[in-house]
């Protein structure tokens, strides 16, 4: 799955930002909007082994996108 | 010689004298001006002078395209601190941006699948980062350091899962290539056990 603006994002680079959700419904409700708008997108799911219990969804990264859809979908959220 | 033919001439020199200074004087604002004027409009004429910018700067100025993120949403609720952490120590980590990149763009696929050991690609990978620089799987005297250096979590213990990445950066490669085969981490373990006493 590889997103048009890869070639850029190679050349150019692209922020990184670290925000916060609040809860695993927040972070389905990201992905799914992630891929309403064809963002490349991925969810973590914790193995399990230590703090967290098994299959528990945890970091959600989307992009390299551009800025101006992604602050559609995070815009709300707030910094890490 | 009378006391008028003495003092005439010396009267006449002062006020020659007096009279040039005072035409100097009148002069010399009138050239400044002219001077200034002619530089600010050389200076307006002249190719604008380079600004000082960074190397990122100037190429983020060069595209003149949108500009690109990446969001990387950690669950707030779940006091995953050391896995916070972490994606903020990539993201202000340009060498690991670097490898990522490399990760995820290397002949168009990440390099874990073209057969390559990835822990020689990762600088965060949990080897390096549990002391082991060079990603062999053990711990190295005085690694910790190194791999704090390399943007890795500086911590002593031995590796644990050689070769697995964090969670964070797993999910922005992974993103980014959309094939990574590695299993992410535990999150926050080590830095759990560094903290408790």
């Amino acid at each position: 799955m590889f997103a048009p603006s890869f070639p850029v994002w190679q050349e150019h680079g692209a922020k990184k930002i670290a925000v916060k959700a609040q809860s695993e419904e927040e972070l389905d409700a990201l992905e799914s909007a992630a891929q309403e708008h064809g963002l490349v997108h991925y969810l973590v799911v914790d193995a399990g082994h230590t703090q967290v219990a098994p299959d528990t969804k945890t970091v959600l990264a989307i992009g390299p996108a551009p800025a101006s859809i992604l602050d559609k979908i995070t815009g709300h959220l707030k910094l890490m | 010689m009378s006391w008028w033919g003495l003092t005439a001439p010396i009267a006449l020199v002062a006020f020659y004298l007096f009279q040039r200074q005072q035409r100097s004087r009148e002069q010399r604002p009138a050239a400044t001006a002219a001077t200034q004027s002619t530089n600010a409009a050389a200076a307006a004429t002249a190719a604008p002078a380079p600004v000082r910018a960074s190397k990122s700067a100037s190429k983020r100025k060069a595209y003149k395209g949108e500009q690109l993120k990446m969001i990387l949403v950690v669950r707030n609720d779940l006091g995953m601190g050391a896995c916070s952490r972490r994606g903020m120590r990539e993201r202000r980590g340009s060498s690991i941006v670097a490898r990522l990149r490399l990760t995820a763009f290397v002949r168009g696929v990440c390099v874990y699948r073209q057969g390559q050991d990835v822990r020689s690609v990762l600088p965060c990978s949990r080897g390096r980062a549990a002391g082991d620089p060079h990603g062999e799987g053990r711990a190295v005297p005085g690694g910790a350091r190194h791999a704090g250096a390399l943007g890795g979590t500086p911590t002593a213990r031995p590796a644990a899962v050689p070769g697995s990445i964090g969670a964070s950066t797993h999910a922005l490669c992974a993103s980014a290539c959309g094939t990574c085969l590695l299993p992410p981490s535990p999150c926050g373990r080590s830095m759990a056990r560094r903290r408790s006493p």
